[in-house]
């Protein structure tokens, strides 16, 4: 028994003598690194968002090659978290306990984001930018340390009925979403926008990740009778339910959001019918083949030449090149503090490469208020703001 | 809509049932449920892929490597990874099943984790309209197929003399060895038998669904409330109950609400078991069923 | 008959040896936190979070021999009661926690009545769409539930003051030490025998004089309430709960840490969550080859260690053998 209790009191002690955390004048700064870390869905069913991630990670790149900012070049920590939120919650708590990062550029999936708001509230002083996830309720109510350079849910369900009703005489109105997150994080506000101006839609189902067949779905649409559909689909289910509208005869628009790659869409459906009426929110400034874009595709095809071009691989990169910016403009002596105060004072931000420029101010986080709606006709994607109505 | 919604459901049913005789065959022949089922679907989907457009072959070529490849696969899964576990209690069985599936998933992930492939259809053509109904040719083929595949399993094992000693070896495989029939060759053959049923499925399936890793995991839900619904273990069960899901998801969804279609599968699995456990044709049996 | 069993493991020569390890790595747990960053903390807690869920795996799974899928409901059902009790009606966290097992144990008895009349595959397939339907309640009903996307956990508090990850991890220690230590009391005493003979042999059991049907709903009872008790604990550490946790990718791990731990074994248990939930993390570097090292694992473990690394270790230090792990046939 007394050995016991010694043995005891032995490992007690020694364990008492405890690790030392190094103090250092700023985390995740040294006099020429800074350590960004950064999260998104690398694998899993959702690995389509790891695009913007590599987009946003071409950015950084690209600065090193260009001798760094003021003097210090970006050390990249990126984790997996295959849009699970409690993989997510481990990734971000062991970027800022394990790894020291300066800073967070992450977050593909809203339902992954919303779940370290916690973690980011314990650590205030960390600043933290979303990479792609747009749920409004990410950055309202606004968050200090949290900055949301994507359009809202809220802007592109806006953008999605301000469009479709400026298709004339459109009075229609149907919806196919997802029930999970995502989709209800636009059904939301959509409707919301839809009760301020006076409509209601004539027909709204619903469509599980995961479906084989969108049969039941389809026929309701069709009897409906809608002059446009607005789709809150992932690509799987939107590729189904544009063959399927295709098939059973539902001639209306469809209109969808953010969360597909109009490129894409069109190889997947894999039919010219059905994907000419399809208008998908696009957040950038003009199309990939334009050549005053072709800037930020080789920049891309520089660090991932073996990943697919598309919309979506551009759009971490805004939020990449603020923040460079904030960096720049906080100058050598370099804090986290710092870098905050210039990303609250960023006015009209545009690098070129999204649809409208970003703001932030101290209140509003969410930085990008505006978008445009992108088709594919007949052979080439174009851009534009109103229903093309000469068609 | 009635009508579009039961003949597309019996196409969708059609399917399943497929899934689900691939799948029952093999639980009648060596008692294992095999939860890795639902990857020899995606896998013979994902073989039709690589062998088109990875090696350049046509359709046809491709089916026939798809159906092949799955057939040894199926085979060397048993003789590899089954039959060392056969004395193992079936739980130890069941979880192999679960570790073929998880892998088979995780490897097809590694190389195809990033996209969704679409494939070409087995049919062009445009919409067919008969009546109120619309059918593309694609679901005639695979309602045409699924019923050849049944119909032809039904003949063989009803009619022909490897077909009844195939029967005769499930049901008592101590019998069937004392009258000089090897057993274990007979497992190793219903594996590939199963393995290449389910690649059929994959084959016909996949041109509507795409081709992407987590395709079978779905299947796999449906084929089992296919089967349960029709009697967990009878082979026409597993038809009657694959088409009885497939209509009734569309019904469901059509007149009672579209969130409930995702989980018509598990609310039938419930229904029945508490109802009538023994399914719409199956026998009722004490233990392990 | 167990023929490796060396003459001299009564309890005399086991016993001593037993606690005066158990105590030491009592003594090592409790020193860590301040040896470990955040990160590593919440590993640790995740770690301790998932031996309980192994523990209450175990119970219907390893002891009772039940092939039941149910286990990622109880846990879900753990985290939501924990969870909505503190943000609908204020409850404190040890009264949300004690809230929660007590659900959990009522979950387990409703789901071990179908267990009374289904077995084997059946009782898989029908747990598995009791699990499958809880989710869904937990996204339709979202009035009450928050839907989809799940909702943020209220600042937990202990007697007063805000945990931090430390005192999280001291109350999980505590919990965790008290649901095992409970589990361990109940299968050594007859309860927990029953459950194995109704495991091994229930026609048997019956002519003993055992109450087979009350013993299997006193199992499903117990395994709820342990694992219901887990998802509390989950539901905490993780400050959020949505319904995607709980569905079947969750009841998978449980039953590869069970299997991998070891069936019917406590420290098997106890091995299967630490190792299991340290492989991720390990594994962070490797994306995507998170499903192929487990899976592989898994078989080679029901290849080479049907016991599980539990049993493979028990066989060869006896000291570690627990009396009621038995290989058994089962009914399953």
């Amino acid at each position: 028994m007394r050995k016991l209790l010694s043995t005891a009191a032995l490992v007690l002690t020694a364990s008492l003598s405890v690790a030392v955390t190094p103090v250092s004048a700023e985390t995740g700064v040294t006099a020429d690194t800074i350590r960004i870390g950064m999260f998104g869905p690398l694998t899993g069913p959702t690995a389509v968002g790891s695009l913007p991630l590599f987009g946003a990670a071409a950015v950084y790149k690209d600065v090193n090659a260009h001798g760094g900012i003021n003097g210090r070049k970006i050390e990249l920590f990126i984790e997996d978290d295959a849009c699970d939120p409690n993989k997510t919650i481990s990734a971000t708590k062991k970027l800022i306990a394990q790894d020291q990062v300066f800073m967070v550029h992450g977050g593909w999936c809203s339902g992954t984001v919303m779940a370290i708001k916690p973690e980011l509230a314990r650590n205030p002083q960390l600043p933290y930018m979303v990479l792609g996830a747009a749920s409004a309720a990410i950055s309202t109510p606004v968050m200090p340390n949290l900055f949301h350079p994507i359009a809202t849910t809220n802007t592109v369900t806006r953008t999605m009925l301000d469009f479709a009703l400026s298709k004339p005489d459109t009075k229609r109105v149907a919806i196919i979403s997802h029930s999970d997150e995502w989709g209800k994080s636009h059904i939301n506000p959509l409707l919301e926008y839809m009760k301020t101006k006076g409509i209601e839609p004539v027909e709204s189902v619903w469509l599980e990740r995961g479906s084989t067949s969108a049969t039941s779905q389809l026929l309701k649409l069709r009897n409906a009778k809608p002059d446009v559909v607005l789709a809150i689909l992932y690509p799987p289910e939107l590729t189904l339910y544009l063959r399927g509208a295709d098939k059973y005869g539902i001639k209306a628009p469809t209109v969808t959001t953010q969360g597909v790659s109009i490129e894409d869409m069109v190889h997947r459906v894999g039919n010219p019918a059905a994907t000419k009426d399809l208008f998908v929110f696009y957040p950038l400034s003009s199309t990939l083949d334009a050549p005053e874009f072709s800037k930020w595709v080789d920049m891309y095809r520089k660090y991932y030449p073996n990943e697919p071009v598309e919309t979506l691989s551009f759009m971490g990169m805004t939020g990449a090149l603020a923040i460079v910016e904030a960096i720049k403009r906080a100058g050598p002596d370099l804090t986290r503090e710092k870098v905050i105060d210039e990303l609250n004072k960023l006015r009209d931000f545009d690098p070129g490469l999204q649809s409208g420029p970003l703001t932030f101010t101290p209140e509003v986080h969410a930085g990008i208020t505006s978008g445009k709606m992108i088709y594919w006709p007949k052979d080439h994607a174009e851009i534009v703001a109103t229903y093309p109505v000469d068609r | 809509m009635l009508a579009q919604l039961i003949v597309s459901g019996l196409v969708n049913g059609s399917v399943y049932a497929v899934v689900a005789l691939g799948m029952t065959v093999l639980y009648r022949s060596t008692t294992v449920v095999n939860f890795c089922h639902g990857e020899f679907f995606m896998l013979g989907a994902f073989a039709i892929l690589v062998s088109q457009q990875v090696l350049g072959w046509s359709y046809t070529a491709s089916i026939l490597f798809a159906l092949i490849l799955l057939m040894l696969f199926g085979s060397l899964v048993e003789r590899l990874l089954m039959r060392p576990l056969q004395n193992a209690p079936h739980i130890s069985l069941a979880m192999m099943t679960i570790a073929l599936s998880y892998l088979f998933k995780g490897i097809s992930r590694f190389f195809y984790g990033r996209e969704v492939v679409p494939l070409e259809p087995l049919v062009d053509g445009g919409p067919i309209e008969l009546g109120s109904v619309i059918l593309l040719p694609q679901d005639l083929l695979v309602a045409g197929s699924s019923l050849l595949i049944v119909l032809g399993f039904f003949y063989f094992f009803q009619k022909t003399q490897a077909g009844k000693v195939i029967q005769a070896a499930s049901q008592t495989p101590r019998g069937a060895a004392l009258v000089g029939i090897n057993v274990p060759r007979f497992q190793n053959f219903m594996w590939g038998a199963s393995a290449a049923l389910g690649a059929v499925a994959g084959i016909l399936i996949a041109p509507s669904t795409l081709v992407y890793p987590d395709m079978g995991a779905h299947m796999l839900i449906q084929a089992f409330a296919a089967m349960t619904l029709g009697g967990f273990g009878s082979l026409p069960g597993a038809v009657l109950g694959a088409l009885t899901l497939g209509v009734l998801e569309n019904l469901i969804g059509g007149y009672v609400s579209s969130s409930l279609v995702e989980i018509t599968a598990y609310l039938a699995i419930i229904v029945v078991l508490v109802v009538r456990p023994q399914g719409l044709l199956g026998e009722w049996r004490q233990g392990r069923g | 008959m167990d023929k490796s069993l060396p003459a001299s493991t009564g309890p005399a020569s086991r016993g001593p040896r037993v606690r005066y390890i158990l105590v030491i790595i009592l003594a090592a747990l409790l020193a860590l936190p301040p040896m470990v960053n955040d990160y590593q903390l919440f590993v640790a807690n995740t770690m301790l979070v998932y031996c309980l869920v192994a523990v209450g795996l175990n119970m219907v799974l390893g002891y009772l021999g039940q092939l039941a899928f149910a286990s990622a409901a109880f846990f879900g059902i753990g985290a939501y009661v924990a969870g909505l009790s503190m943000v609908h009606l204020g409850l404190g966290s040890l009264p949300a926690i004690l809230a929660a097992a007590v659900c959990g144990g009522l979950a387990g008895a409703l789901v071990g009545l179908p267990a009374l009349r289904v077995r084997g595959y059946y009782l898989a397939i029908i747990t598995l769409a009791f699990g499958e339907l809880m989710r869904w309640l937990y996204v339709h009903a979202d009035g009450v539930t928050f839907g989809s996307g799940g909702f943020n956990m209220p600042g937990i508090a202990l007697f007063g003051s805000e945990l931090s990850g430390t005192g999280k991890y001291y109350l999980f220690l505590a919990v965790v030490v008290i649901g095992v230590g409970a589990s361990a009391l109940l299968l050594h005493s007859r309860y927990g025998r029953a459950f194995v003979a109704v495991r091994n042999n229930e026609a048997a059991a019956d002519s003993l004089g055992i109450a087979v049907n009350r013993t299997k709903i006193i199992a499903f009872a117990w395994s709820g309430l342990i694992t219901a008790l887990a998802g509390a604990l989950y539901a905490i550490l993780n400050g959020r709960v949505s319904p995607d946790t709980f569905g079947i990718s969750q009841m998978l791990m449980h039953f590869v840490i069970v299997m991998i731990g070891g069936l019917g074994s406590l420290a098997g248990s106890v091995i299967g969550a630490v190792l299991l939930t340290g492989l991720p993390e390990l594994l962070r570097n490797f994306p995507g080859l998170e499903e192929i090292v487990f899976s592989l694992l898994l078989i080679v473990v029901l290849f080479f260690m049907p016991k599980g690394v539990g049993g493979f270790l028990s066989s060869r230090l006896p000291w570690m053998r627990e009396r009621l792990y038995r290989e058994g046939r089962g009914n399953a």
